[in-house]
């Protein structure tokens, strides 16, 4: 076992046992982080691969500024982005029906849940929402630094926000 | 305003975490097959550039050294100034002596006069053997070469942390304002790997036969095109006698952005993101062809 620093360097200069280790180290939780942003295991998996890549390729400019982890989850949620930029069609509208009848900021029904159903629904969501909804709900991203990274604005965040979240609240009543 | 909800939400998945199928890192391991292998840390900035010089020898024209983050990188020019091959050699510079600007070497040789001294060494070698040489095994076949002439010019070193390299830093300034004139280094040899002699830019300062000397003048390292008027043109502020301005702008990575045969001072960074960039700046001043390099940072906001 590497210390942080050591492993760093061991992974720049291309030492498979170090990489392996890192990969060992962060797989799950970025896997997790993957299947967020995607609908399949199989997407995530490839998500998780071209963003493990892109990290020992930018390793090296990696300043040591930060928290190791909180640099390579921004690579891993880049990719994750970059990999539905094409795909922005998804961006939908959907209309959401009968949102009167549900209280606002109910969190008492997302106690009882389980992260894993959650998930499942996350991966359900319409591409535009999913993405918004991780960011801000999840990752804890500001609306404004949405808006730049999705390159929206600021007001289509908050309202695409909006609607993913009762998005959720309807699909996980269904649940019950 | 982050509610109970994102709150909960964030704190579901604090904790939980699914893991991947084991698939997964056999495909990563593939790629990183496919990753450049890097040099092997260094603990001198100066001995990266040497690598970079002896791998150059036998090439022609000016090579420029561009060490900045992870990665050197050589420009070879022909003698009528086009950029004709550019090589990025991948290198690993110590975090400590990392540098934001760019550190600049011009290597000139007499590509007539001298023997290419790499392919001449590699024929005596097998075919099959020549991949894998390294670098320092170059070096030791170059060295006994003893006529190899060429100069070394540099500038800007001074952020390179080579003590013997930076005595150099007056003589050689006055010398690089001198095109490419490979007759100084007649009857003088000077073997790459002795960079490090003290005796070294002396030799060069003693074959100075004319002085001329650059026009100072200030080309800005930063500029804000954001549209406000201020600062919005990458302003090169030429003294009235330099002429034909010619104005070559890179990315980090060495690719050409911007080329400008006649420049007065209409660069507004396109729609470049904020960043550094490399420049290199001709220009002619009481006829003599000069160069400045350097980088310039876009910064919008």
């Amino acid at each position: 076992m590497f210390s942080e620093k050591k492993l760093i360097e061991e992974c720049i200069a291309g030492n498979r046992k170090a990489q392996k280790q890192l990969y060992t180290q962060y797989n799950a939780l970025f896997f997790t982080i993957c299947l967020r942003y995607t609908q399949t295991r199989e997407e995530a998996e490839d998500i998780l691969i071209t963003g493990f890549t892109s990290i020992f390729e930018a390793l090296s400019m990696y300043k040591y500024q930060g928290s190791f982890e909180g640099w390579m989850k921004r690579i891993i949620i880049n990719t994750a982005i970059d990999h539905y930029r094409t795909n922005r069609k998804h961006l939908l509208d959907v209309e959401i029906e009968n949102i009167e009848n549900l209280s606002n900021g109910n969190t008492e029904i997302y106690q009882k849940l389980e992260a894993k159903e959650i998930i499942k629904k996350i991966q359900m969501m319409p591409e535009g929402y999913k993405q918004i909804f991780n960011l801000y709900a999840i990752e804890g991203y500001k609306h404004i630094e949405i808006a730049k990274l999705l390159q929206i604005s600021e007001s289509t965040s908050k309202s695409q926000y909006a609607k993913a979240k009762k998005w959720l609240q309807i699909h996980l009543e269904d649940n019950k | 305003m982050k509610t109970d909800f994102e709150k909960h939400m964030h704190d579901i998945f604090e904790n939980y975490s699914e893991t991947p199928s084991p698939q997964c890192w056999s495909n990563l391991s593939n790629n990183l097959d496919k990753i450049p292998h890097h040099v092997p840390p260094t603990t001198d900035a100066s001995s990266v550039i040497m690598q970079i010089i002896q791998s150059t020898i036998g090439k022609i024209g000016i090579g420029v050294v561009v060490v900045g983050g992870i990665s050197a990188t050589v420009y070879f020019t022909t003698k009528n100034q086009e950029v004709i091959k550019e090589t990025v050699i991948q290198a690993i510079v110590e975090p400590a002596q990392i540098v934001d600007d760019i550190n600049v070497i011009t290597l000139t040789k007499d590509e007539k006069e001298i023997p290419l001294p790499i392919s001449k060494a590699t024929k005596a070698i097998p075919e099959n053997n020549e991949n894998t040489l390294t670098t320092k095994e170059q070096i030791s076949i170059v060295e006994p070469q003893e006529n190899v002439n060429y100069a070394l010019q540099k500038e800007s070193m001074e952020k390179i942390p080579s003590s013997s390299l930076n005595q150099s830093q007056k003589q050689t300034e006055e010398h690089s304002n001198q095109p490419i004139n490979p007759s100084l280094d007649k009857g003088q040899t000077i073997d790459a790997p002795k960079i490090n002699d003290a005796s070294f830019p002396s030799e060069l300062s003693e074959s100075q036969t004319e002085e001329i000397i650059q026009p100072r003048f200030n080309i800005p390292n930063i500029f804000s095109p954001n549209g406000d008027n201020k600062n919005d043109f990458f302003v090169i502020e030429n003294p009235e006698d330099v002429t034909e301005g010619h104005l070559y702008v890179y990315s980090i990575t060495g690719k050409v952005l911007y080329e400008n045969k006649n420049y007065h001072n209409e660069w507004d960074g396109q729609q470049l993101p904020d960043g550094i960039y490399l420049y290199i700046y001709k220009f002619i001043y009481k006829e003599r062809e000069f160069i400045r390099k350097g980088s310039v940072t876009i910064k919008r906001k």
